[in-house]
């Protein structure tokens, strides 16, 4: 009798454990799945954003006025003169700067980024990339304002500028924006 | 598994028959307390993804229905861009269609207007409305407005280009716009 008792302990025990062990698992499931993911959303306003900034013309012009070129050709331009084919704008300017200046403008008149706004803050990234794994991407521009912390949530989009000239390879703008409440 | 024995017909002394009968009740709650937790688990994971994936795709789906709606008249030949440019307006094709009601009902928007950026940020009040004696020094295109009372309105970024003159030149000069189109909630009842 005792040995019978011992096993329907046993058995009991066993059932428990089992039920707690599948019960830890669901929870650390669950959790997992309502914590808050830190990974931008892909937003289609924040791309076409992107896409209307890449055509807008600068007050930057390099041959003759007004042969203004717009962003993404000085982006192109800026990568060239990273790369050591020296450019600047009519004036004296240099063409990274005007093109910061520029971004930067756009960027914060249609975004309205601030600490009470409803964009907490923005990074913008350009890079060059050769789109594999054996060469490393080539930072171009980064800008940003704000600080990406207690967002709502964060939305991104990102735009290709085929290089044309650069042989193989395309430039990358990224551009996240953390929302406020 | 043994087959369970007829345990009214067992003759067992009272303790031990209380005992194993203890046993049963403890096996009995402790199952209970199983069922129930699996079924409220259950039911938090059935609600999570009721309440977060599903409500938050399909809200996310259909704006990007509106907006791809929105994006398509940006690239329709009533107002793109000569040049070979995607999600661009024709500014100066653009001057030529305000307040023409014609269109009310050509395209599926109970209002559609263009917001220059040098409108970004101000109020309605505020902004300067665009008419061929002011244009291009203005902010706002009201092609049409049925000036519906329930309506929501989705707006996405375009590029916004038009002819200038300078030095003997003519170039296309681009800046940022949102085009807006707004569509009536129709409420049931």
């Amino acid at each position: 009798m005792i040995k019978k008792s011992k096993r329907s302990q046993h058995e009991t025990a066993g059932f428990v454990l089992i039920v707690l062990i599948v019960s830890i698992i669901e929870v650390i499931f669950l959790s997992i799945a309502l914590a808050k993911d830190n990974k931008s959303l892909p937003s289609p306003e924040i791309s076409h954003l992107l896409e209307a900034t890449m055509y807008s013309t600068t007050d930057c012009a390099i041959n003759y006025i007004p042969q203004y070129r717009d962003v993404q050709d000085l982006i192109k331009e800026c990568y060239k003169d990273m790369k050591g084919d020296y450019r600047d704008c009519l004036g004296e300017r240099d063409v990274c700067q005007v093109l910061e200046d520029n971004l930067k403008e756009l960027i914060e008149e249609s975004l309205d980024v601030g600490e009470k706004s409803r964009n907490k803050a923005y990074k913008l990234d350009i890079y060059f990339t050769y789109g594999d794994e054996i060469y490393p991407n080539e930072e171009i521009m980064s800008l940003n304002k704000g600080a990406f912390i207690n967002c709502s949530s964060i939305i991104g989009g990102g735009h290709s500028i085929a290089a044309g000239s650069f042989g193989f390879g395309s430039i990358e703008t990224e551009l996240t924006v953390c929302k406020g409440n | 598994m043994k087959p369970r024995k007829n345990k009214s017909k067992e003759k067992l002394p009272k303790s031990e028959f209380l005992k194993k009968a203890q046993l049963e009740i403890q096996e009995m709650a402790f199952m209970l307390l199983a069922v129930f937790l699996f079924f409220v688990l259950v039911g938090m994971f059935v609600l999570t993804i009721v309440y977060s994936n599903l409500n938050q795709d399909a809200a996310r789906i259909a704006e990007e229905r509106t907006l791809s709606a929105v994006v398509s008249l940006a690239d329709s030949p009533e107002l793109s861009c000569i040049a070979a440019k995607s999600n661009c307006i024709d500014g100066d094709k653009l001057i030529t269609m305000i307040r023409k009601e014609s269109y009310q009902d050509f395209w599926p928007f109970s209002s559609l207007k263009v917001i220059k950026s040098s409108g970004f940020g101000k109020n309605e009040e505020e902004l300067i409305k665009c008419n061929f004696a002011n244009y291009p020094d203005c902010d706002l295109f009201v092609v049409y407005d049925k000036n519906v009372e329930n309506e929501r309105a989705i707006g996405s970024y375009v590029a916004f280009c038009r002819k200038e003159y300078e030095n003997g030149y003519t170039f296309d000069k681009c800046e940022l716009a949102k085009i807006i189109g707004g569509t009536e909630l129709k409420t049931k009842g």
